[in-house]
């Protein structure tokens, strides 16, 4: 009981924190940590659960986004958007599985980072579709109809505010289940010791598939928000940059946690900010922080909540599912 | 008909590259299971590093490349030792934070580079006539000659190396079974020093000589990199000779897709590539695979 009044409060507290935060530049932070907890939960839940790296989850990303982008730019409203962008990316990570999944370690990263390269060639290339790097300007926002009321449309930082932080709730409530399940429960079984899964009758390939498709259509939808939110699609939106981002998110944050993935979107997206002073050396900076984070913190910020995460609600968010 | 001899041996010539790339990749990767990402940054640094002899030092361009790739080749055991000094973790997490520790190396490297040498594409002097030769049905240059056959030689030196001598035996061992050959007795973190710095040599190599038929740039090494790790895929992680054949496969097949079809999509055909190869037929092209 005392759990869901803590969940209450904190849910409180989110609603009101655009009028403490009311500064829009704030605001635009805290979305873009909203849409990036989405991109490292759904990470989290191939590359901390299962435990195989995928270097090419920023495709998915990619995909939602360009998926709302073409259909939007044909006057097709952004909730079908969402639509089609949650279609893709089932699709498409329904086909990939059997080609990725069937690989493990080594060749699992390098298949998915070449996955992704292929389609960032091809978004870049394929001028006549996707303008390239050029992009796909111009995306309408989201319009919300209430009945009695009409249409609202979403325009301002505050709704969108309210937009992202409703599917980030969602999406890392939806981790969480997933987690907590029976499927969870396999993920880790497979991660931890793969053949003795496998003697106990486990199906590996169907269990990390279900993470996989899930991580693909999370991302999907993180795509679509940041579609709509930047009106501009480009093939930065499954660049490279965004990969080593988002494995930087859950590095730092730790993954196999629900809250590792959150603590990591929320340092990711402030420390350039914080690091803007070293102008050109950010990125070499950014290669120092994952070096130094691997060797000394490989399991994430989360290694350092060990003793006092042990009860209350703070367990169900914090205690990594291993050993 | 003639067309199609000039994209194969304009496809040879780029595949000599990629073959050097893609054994330094392969014997990484086979005696100390690192999946080496920052592999195309010691390319890179390879390019980098002859252009300030050759460019600016105006040292000749052999000397150059031997020079450098020997400072590079250096520069990767120190790198190796780094790796092995902080990498001692559990066996099952051991490739996922080499990668990850490769990719920030990657990172620090490429992104130094680019602060400090600039953004801008350089060329590397090389002062070997490419001037166009008849040769029958081909047009080639003495520079593009030259580029196989250094390629070519680095390699076949290599293979003699690793067939006939006895630290080459002490690689071979370790690249079978590392513990086995701890064993008998091989010092594998001496082998795996020399191992790194064998690779980082041949990328450095594969720079300089891409450095001198094209350009440099910072970011350079990204790209090669996702080239080596296509023709490793292509061969076989962990095929000494798959990378050789997937090398040149590679290089022909690009030209001649950049020859027939649009140049633009030439670099998604290695990647397209991959993943019809990992559909069909997932060890590679050759079947000894190393797990």
């Amino acid at each position: 009981m005392k759990k869901n009044w803590l969940y209450l409060i904190g849910f409180a507290i989110l609603a009101i924190l655009p009028f403490v935060f009311s500064n829009q530049y704030k605001l635009h932070l805290i979305i873009l940590i909203a849409i990036n907890v989405i991109f490292a939960s759904s990470l989290n839940l191939i590359s901390g659960y299962v435990g195989e790296l995928s270097l090419g989850h920023a495709a998915f990303a990619g995909l939602g986004a360009y998926a709302t982008a073409f259909l939007a730019l044909k006057g097709v409203s952004p909730w079908l958007g969402l639509i089609a962008a949650v279609v893709m990316t089932l699709v498409v990570s329904y086909l990939m599985a059997p080609v990725v999944l069937r690989l493990r370690g080594a060749y699992f990263v390098i298949t998915s980072s070449a996955f992704q390269m292929a389609l960032f060639y091809v978004a870049s290339n394929w001028l006549h579709v996707t303008r390239g790097p050029m992009g796909l300007i111009g995306i309408p926002l989201p319009a919300l109809f209430i009945p009695g009321f009409g249409s609202v449309l979403l325009d301002s930082k505050l709704s969108f505010y309210y937009l992202s932080v409703i599917f980030a709730v969602l999406i890392v409530i939806a981790c969480k289940r997933l987690v907590a399940s029976p499927i969870g429960e396999t993920w880790v079984a497979i991660r931890e010791n793969e053949k003795l899964a496998v003697a106990l009758g486990i199906d590996r390939f169907k269990y990390v598939r279900i993470a996989f498709i899930f991580a693909g259509v999370f991302a999907g939808i993180g795509g679509w928000l940041l579609a709509h939110y930047v009106t501009v699609v480009s093939p930065d939106n499954m660049s490279f940059e965004l990969i080593v981002s988002m494995i930087l998110m859950i590095v730092i944050g730790g993954r196999g946690t629900i809250a590792g993935p959150i603590i990591g979107a929320v340092i990711v997206t402030l420390l350039p900010e914080y690091l803007r002073w070293m102008g050109n050396w950010r990125m070499s900076i950014y290669g120092v922080i994952l070096f130094l984070l691997v060797i000394f913190l490989p399991k994430g910020i989360m290694q350092l909540w060990g003793t006092i995460s042990q009860k209350g609600i703070l367990a169900d968010f914090v205690i990594p599912r291993k050993e | 008909m003639e067309e199609l001899l000039q994209q194969i041996f304009n496809g040879l010539v780029v595949g000599s590259v990629y073959i050097l790339m893609a054994v330094g990749l392969t014997i990484i990767f086979g005696v100390m299971n690192i999946v080496n990402f920052a592999h195309g940054e010691f390319y890179m640094l390879g390019a980098y590093f002859a252009f300030i002899l050759v460019n600016i030092l105006k040292l000749n361009f052999f000397v150059g490349l031997i020079v450098a790739s020997i400072v590079v080749g250096l520069f990767g055991i120190i790198i190796e030792r780094i790796i092995d000094r902080f990498g001692n973790m559990p066996e099952t997490d051991y490739i996922y934070y080499t990668i990850l520790m490769t990719i920030a190396i990657s990172m620090i490297l490429s992104n130094t580079v680019n602060v400090l040498a600039g953004p801008a594409q350089k060329q590397i002097l090389a002062g070997i006539s490419t001037a166009p030769i008849q040769v029958g049905p081909l047009i080639v240059n003495t520079y593009k000659l030259l580029v196989i056959v250094i390629a070519f030689s680095v390699g076949i030196l290599f293979g003699l190396f690793l067939k006939y001598s006895k630290f080459g035996k002490a690689m071979r061992a370790t690249f079978e079974n590392k513990e086995a050959a701890a064993s008998v007795g091989i010092n594998t973190s001496i082998v795996n020093m020399v191992t790194f710095g064998i690779g980082t040599f041949m990328a450095s190599i594969g720079g300089i000589l891409v450095g001198a038929m094209f350009n440099i740039f910072p970011f350079m090494g990204t790209q090669a990199n996702l080239k080596a790790f296509a023709v490793v895929i292509l061969g076989g992680l962990g095929s000494f000779s798959g990378a050789i054949v997937g090398g040149t496969m590679l290089g022909i097949i690009e030209s001649i897709f950049s020859g027939y079809f649009a140049v633009g999509y030439k670099d998604a055909v290695s990647f397209i590539l991959i993943i019809l190869v990992l559909v069909f037929r997932p060890e590679g092209l050759h079947r000894r695979v190393k797990r």
